[in-house]
């Protein structure tokens, strides 16, 4: 386990994370929200989202070039001092905390609603956990070769489930375009900006590590959001023109309808359990990037040895706050689609522009140039303890 | 009660895996931040058995409405 403990990743491995956490939860949850919102024209809010996504990109990229090889709370830390640094760094850390456990209270309803029953959450929930903690304490690069192995078997059930379902599309459905104004389809692209675009800044925690240099880098994330961003308009896509707006809305999760749709012959039927693999990887694959963000972000905050002493810790404070007074469905919708992308821009997006126009000064450049250099020199000493 | 236990064992197992490292490099910042955030955990693990009325952490997300929804 100590070989891995200063994990190296790859560019190739990098984008891979990047697509992952963008389709995340989002494939799974983002179709109802944007019918409610859009209706038929939420293919149209999709696109809209996508083409501010990449603005998003582009900051993330240069964000993550000045920030000259530290993480996100480190270079804040340098940046800002111990005590305002520290606060930046505590909002983001519980941005993320919070964000792992709206993952796994999506997860846990998702199994509640529509597989299991009659299982307790806490079972879902704790299972969920124990796969994370061994994530986090087998390390980054355990997990990045994980997802890169993961993404061709994810890649031809994509394409299996949108193959099965074209004889269904009808493109009729799409049309007619824009009936009811601008105003609606705002409404969906705004949420639909938020959960993809916005929540993979903990990318940027992930910088320190990753081999090879900024162009290659900016590439990565560029070429990252592109790929998950057409993942999920064909999503939007197959859901208006298959299950068509009403029946979006009227579902929590459209996605799993769309595979219980399938059906071929009468001999290829009920493929819904084994599709479910598709988002319960990508969601696993956002909730293990956020939690090695957490844990790395905490690590740098108090200045530990070796932060992988928190994975149960933080593992079992997770636990507790999923299952801690855990919102209903109805609710906790509510506060997915009109509370949760404001918050979005607040702390994925203001913040890390705030941050990415403060890293441009020359004095503060000049400071993680140095305290880098400082870095390096004692890389080969920590190396061999 | 059953919350209860199941942090407890959960902080043991913790414990039996990463305590004899940092007891060797005699670390007090590590083992001072792993008691501290495991005591946090077990903490919020136990208001969630004895039912307290303790919030979600979600609902913290409700203090950025525009508008007072």
């Amino acid at each position: 386990m100590d070989k891995l403990s200063n994990g190296v990743i790859t560019t190739r491995q990098f984008r891979i994370i990047i697509v992952f956490s963008l389709i995340g939860d989002t494939i799974l949850i983002l179709p109802n929200i944007i019918g409610t919102e859009a209706g038929d024209d939420a293919w149209l809010s999709m696109l809209l989202a996508i083409g501010a996504g990449m603005l998003v990109a582009w900051l993330f990229a240069s964000l993550a070039k000045r920030q000259a090889g530290h993480s996100l709370v480190g270079s804040a830390l340098i940046m800002a001092g111990k005590w305002a640094g520290g606060f930046i760094s505590f909002v983001y850390m519980y941005s993320f905390f919070i964000m792992i456990l709206t993952l796994l209270v999506e997860i846990s309803l998702f199994m509640e609603t529509q597989m299991m029953h009659d299982t307790p959450p806490e079972a879902i929930i704790l299972l969920f956990v124990i796969v994370l903690t061994a994530s986090l304490r087998y390390g980054l690069e355990s997990f990045a070769k994980m997802s890169e192995l993961l993404f061709p078997i994810f890649l031809l059930m994509f394409l299996f489930l949108s193959f099965c379902l074209l004889p269904q599309a009808q493109l009729h459905e799409l049309l007619p375009i824009a009936s009811n104004g601008i105003m609606p389809i705002l409404k969906g692209a705004f949420p639909a900006f938020g959960f993809a675009f916005m929540e993979t800044a903990a990318i940027l925690m992930l910088v320190p590590n990753l081999q090879g240099d900024a162009k290659a880098m900016s590439k990565a994330i560029r070429n990252g959001f592109l790929i998950g961003s057409s993942f999920l308009l064909v999503v939007v896509f197959m859901c208006i023109m298959v299950l068509g707006p009403e029946m979006m809305s009227a579902q929590y999760y459209p996605t799993f309808l769309l595979a219980r749709r399938i059906s071929i012959g009468n001999f290829l039927e009920r493929v819904e359990a084994l599709l479910a693999f598709l988002w319960i990887v990508t969601v696993f694959s956002k909730a293990a990037l956020f939690a090695y963000a957490l844990m790395k972000g905490i690590g740098e905050m108090i200045g530990l040895r070796d932060d992988k002493i928190l994975a149960m810790p933080l593992a079992l404070m997770l636990l507790a706050g999923t299952v801690i007074n855990t919102p209903n469905i109805a609710n906790y919708n509510m506060l997915l689609t009109y509370y949760y992308p404001v918050y979005d821009v607040y702390v994925y997006l203001s913040l890390p522009f705030i941050q990415f126009l403060l890293l441009g000064l020359p004095a503060v450049r000049k400071k993680l140039a140095k305290s880098r250099e400082e870095r390096e020199k004692h890389e080969p000493i920590s190396e061999m303890d | 009660m059953y919350a209860v236990l199941v942090g407890i064992i959960w902080l043991g197992i913790a414990a039996a895996l990463d305590m004899p490292a940092m007891l060797k490099q005699k670390s007090k910042k590590d083992l001072s931040a792993f008691v501290v955030f495991g005591l946090a955990g077990l903490m919020l693990h136990a208001a969630h058995g004895f039912r307290l009325p303790f919030p979600s952490p979600l609902e913290f997300v409700r203090f950025f409405a525009i508008g007072g929804k």
